[in-house]
């Protein structure tokens, strides 16, 4: 949607600020009670998604124009949700797409960060993020004796997603993950060098055109494919399957599942049994799109209207999406059953999660905010005696694994692939 | 307006250039608060020339010395959660005081905390807790700052029936002056020995405060010492479930209820003597309609809930209490129990029944105020507080009523304001000396012109009510216009306050260096 269509919205927030925090009902430690890393970093009220409401509302009635600096403001922001699910808890509000309408507007008059522009050049040639050669793209699979869609058939396709398909240093995880599948038994295949980038993160920089595209190639590539249900290891493309492509009105009848999902239910058959000790202290971090942004899309067709005069009501009722119905459990799930293992919780995890730092276009435009975002993730792990921490998505692993290169904390970044591989 | 390009630099060699900022977005970002589309007639009040954003008393100090040569006023913010953080002048400096987020000591013995000013109510608590503490809870919730509910604002909230306003919990204070001295008062300048009020020495408590607090406009407050009150609570609150509407265990040694009364008289009756029995942690009116706008997650579960509804229950709803006890023995409880049983029998109120999680979602609004904000802002994006009272608890509650026959009934059949049930306020009572806080609410669309015109005509209205009534205070919470003009017109009817006041301010900041929006001008 446009961003003169929520111009009515933009008018009822009310500067409360609750969007910076975490739900007060779960704050914990004065150390992290934050959630948005933007205002955090940056401090200024409009990098919060409160000043964002306000800056939109600036641009829509012709107050400011969009500089350098107001660029800054809106994509220094990983659209990690947070002040999305903080603020619904006290209103009927929709700040996550406020700033994807944002994103979008600037996108549309031609005000882009080179950064970004780079991405989607690469995007455009190469059909992955990282712009690398698409040819390369099911590199990381050399060796693995797997099924290569769609000249052969399987029911499962692996979606590596760019990030684990071109990143060196998660090419141990991504095997892994795909090798824990066919152990198991699984008809598991992939696309190898026809895998194609899902779309999600020039949909979030507001390049809503490209993930058009992305989205309707790759729903028309399972469809032909014939595949019954898609996994990936990357929490970016679950997200982006599961919830934008529903959003974007993308049909199909493909399960979409997150890796840590389809091994907790192997976990739970006996299908993998996991007898190995791994001696070790670990937290989990939530990723952003795994949990809150991956909240199922909610369809609703009707009318937003007043009842008891002023009351703004949806008629029919709308549900609520604030974060509540993302993947959470089966992550913690694996954790728990692998033996010898001790799993503590961070001060913000599930909805109300800390983001690692790489999303909404802020790791290629500012590395910097990116490492410091993940460096306080670290830090909080390191808060709760962790001697690492354990994500479930590669831009979180990488993000931080950089961060926490060299900085005296001693803390292993680890994927959950890596912890049942060895327990295995 | 420009900022003149010396005092930007001046005020860039303060605090560094990643914290002061002139980009007319952020600006924006800085002169649009709640209320301004009926304060001023739109969304954004006068955009100031800058923003900074000082760390410490020391480069505060050097701001509003730079705003004095260059002839630039001064507003600090904290949260900027409030009507109160309008801009109103031009040439106007922000200085964002986010930076100044320490929680410099808690004194246990003395029961004194000492906060800066981006310190929340819900960081303080957090960290009181743990030593069986608690501070005042404001209504503005949790994201509020303690010092601006304590030093600069009102300070009305849930908790007063036990600690009492914000006014009763400053106990000192580190204060830029507007020429720029700096001054120390109580704890914050002796030690935290302990102290009376702000002493020892004469109290400057009324001048800082005045009635409704400064909003700014006395010069910027750095540091503030506040009382803490014990806590029998755990040292960590234990959420349950999950968005929106997460649930709170409750210790066993607290009890939560929703009460109703037959009418406004037994509801009077009711107040006094839980006032006078002094067993209430918390206490705030109105409960029915409290407790369904917290036990709901959004506007649509709100009406589901509510629609059904005959208009003679409705009503009731208007005379109706949240009550919170706490005890710290099970036979303390069961004593506080005993006597809410009754006085509740003496007056016709009964009990509300509610399950385990709403007795927790009572709990966690009693003990933080979470859930006003939803209340204030869900219904149809903002309100305004007019009129209010402070006054006796019969008077407040017959201002109450005069104000539904008088003001809102005849904006609730317009059709543009929400259509609460009769008198709908906000009231609590001061734990001190058994004072009533009523507010008059008015929920409106800021979206909406028509809705934004009608609750404007309100404050209108209340302003001419109470001067006729000789009964309340005209807009929102201050006994203080952010319109000199309607200053000028309450002062016939405010018993020389707004003279003092002005005598005050002139003392202190001659120049009028500290923005005047909400408190007022030297100029008599």
């Amino acid at each position: 949607m446009s961003l003169d269509t929520f111009r009515d919205d933009l008018m009822r927030c009310t500067r409360c600020s609750y969007c910076k925090w975490v739900p007060h009902q779960v704050m914990s430690d004065t150390r992290f009670l934050t959630g948005c890393p933007s205002i955090k970093r940056f401090n200024f009220h409009g990098w919060s998604a409160s000043g964002r409401v306000i800056a939109s509302l600036s641009l829509l009635k012709g107050r400011t124009e969009i500089t350098d600096r107001f660029l800054d403001m809106v994509y220094q922001c990983q659209m990690c949700g947070a002040c999305d699910v903080s603020c619904k808890v006290e209103r009927d509000f929709e700040p996550y797409e406020y700033m994807l309408a944002l994103r979008a507007r600037c996108v549309e008059e031609g005000a882009m960060l080179p950064e970004h522009m780079d991405v989607i050049d690469g995007l455009r040639r190469q059909d992955n993020v990282l712009g690398q050669p698409k040819a390369r793209r099911g590199d990381w699979a050399d060796g693995l004796t797997v099924k290569h869609l769609p000249t052969e058939k399987a029911e499962v396709l692996f979606h590596a997603g760019c990030r684990f398909a071109f990143d060196e240093s998660l090419r141990q995880t991504v095997r892994g993950g795909l090798g824990l599948l066919i152990g198991a038994g699984v008809d598991v295949g992939i696309m190898g060098a026809e895998e194609n980038c899902c779309g999600g993160r020039s949909y979030e920089m507001g390049y809503v055109g490209e993930f058009a595209k992305y989205a309707q190639h790759n729903v028309d590539t399972w469809t032909t494919a014939g595949v019954k249900c898609v996994v990936t290891p990357c929490a970016d493309c679950y997200q982006t399957f599961k919830v934008l492509y529903d959003k974007d009105g993308r049909q199909h009848t493909v399960e979409i599942v997150h890796l840590t999902e389809y091994l907790a239910r192997l976990v739970k058959q006996g299908t993998i049994r996991m007898r190995n000790t791994v001696p070790l202290t670990v937290t989990y971090h939530d990723p952003c799109h795994l949990g809150r942004l991956a909240d199922p899309w909610g369809h609703w067709e009707g009318e937003r209207k007043k009842v008891r005069g002023q009351l703004l009501i949806h008629d029919p009722p709308k549900r609520k999406r604030c974060g509540a119905d993302g993947v959470y459990e089966a992550p913690r799930e694996l954790l728990r059953a692998i033996p010898g293992l001790t799993f503590v919780e961070m001060h913000r995890i599930r909805e109300y999660g800390w983001c690692c730092g790489a999303g909404g276009g802020v790791l290629e435009a500012y590395p910097d905010f990116a490492s410091w975002t993940a460096a306080e993730r670290l830090d909080e792990a390191c808060s709760v005696g962790a001697e690492a921490i354990v994500t479930a998505c590669g831009w979180c692993k990488r993000t931080l694994s950089d961060a926490g290169n060299g900085n005296g904390r001693g803390l292993q970044v680890l994927d959950i692939i890596d912890l049942v591989q060895q327990a295995l | 307006m420009a900022l003149d390009r010396h005092a930007y630099h001046a005020l860039e060699d303060i605090v560094g250039p990643e914290y002061i900022t002139q980009e007319p977005v952020v600006l924006d970002t800085y002169c649009y608060v709640w209320a301004n589309e009926v304060l001023v007639g739109d969304k954004f009040s006068a955009r100031p020339v800058a923003v900074v954003m000082p760390e410490a008393v020391e480069e505060v100090q050097a701001i509003v010395r730079v705003c004095s040569r260059f002839g630039i006023r001064c507003r600090p913010f904290a949260s900027g959660f409030e009507t109160a953080a309008l801009t109103a002048s031009a040439p106007m400096l922000c200085v964002d005081m986010r930076r100044m987020n320490r929680i410099v000591e808690i004194d246990r013995k003395n029961k004194i905390a000492v906060v800066e000013p981006y310190v929340s109510q819900a960081a303080l608590f957090i960290e009181t807790m743990k030593v069986g503490l608690r501070p005042n809870m404001i209504g503005a919730g949790p994201s509020g700052s303690v010092l601006a509910g304590t030093a600069a604002h009102f300070g009305s909230g849930p908790t007063n029936i036990s600690t009492d306003f914000g006014g009763r919990n400053l106990l000192g204070i580190e204060w830029v002056l507007p020429d720029g001295d700096i001054l120390r008062l109580g704890p914050v300048g002796a030690g935290s020995a302990a102290v009376n009020a702000d002493g020892p020495g004469p109290s400057l408590r009324g001048v800082v405060r005045g009635y409704g607090g400064a909003n700014g406009g006395l010069g910027i407050f750095t540091k503030c010492a506040v009382k803490l009150y014990p806590w029998y609570g755990p040292p960590k609150l234990t959420a349950t479930g999950g968005p929106p509407n997460y649930g709170m265990e409750v210790p066993g040694n607290f009890d939560d209820y929703c009460v109703v009364f037959p009418g406004r008289a037994a509801l009077s009756n009711f107040m006094h003597l839980l006032y006078e029995e002094t067993i209430a942690f918390a206490q705030e009116r109105p409960g029915l309609p409290f407790l369904t706008v917290l036990s709901t997650g959004s506007n649509d579960e709100l009406y589901s809930l509510v629609k059904d509804v005959p208009e003679e229950m409705a009503a009731l709803a208007s005379y109706s209490l949240l009550i919170s006890l706490d005890a710290i023995s099970a036979r303390e409880l069961a004593y506080k129990r005993k006597v809410l049983g009754e006085i509740l029998r003496a007056t016709g109120g009964e009990i509300v029944p509610v399950d385990e999680h709403v007795r927790g979602l009572l709990f966690n609004a009693a003990v933080t105020a979470q859930g006003t904000a939803r209340a204030a802002f869900r219904a149809a994006g903002s309100f305004i507080i007019s009129p209010v009272a402070e006054e006796s608890i019969d008077s407040v509650n017959a201002m109450g009523a005069r104000a539904e026959e008088e003001i809102v009934a005849e904006a609730r059949a317009s059709g543009k304001v929400v259509a609460h049930p009769p008198e709908p306020v906000w009231s609590v009572i001061y734990g001190s000396d058994g004072c009533g806080h009523l507010e008059v609410i008015t929920q409106y669309d800021p979206a909406d012109p028509a809705s934004c015109n009608v609750t404007r005509g309100i404050a209108q209205k209340a302003d001419a009510k109470v001067a006729e009534w000789g009964l309340g205070i005209n807009l929102l919470e201050n006994a203080l216009s952010f319109e000199e003009a309607s200053l000028t017109a309450a002062a016939a009817h405010s018993v020389d306050f707004v003279k003092w006041m002005k005598r005050i301010k002139k003392a202190f900041d001659p120049h009028n260096v500290a923005e005047s929006a909400f408190y007022v001008s030297p100029e008599p």
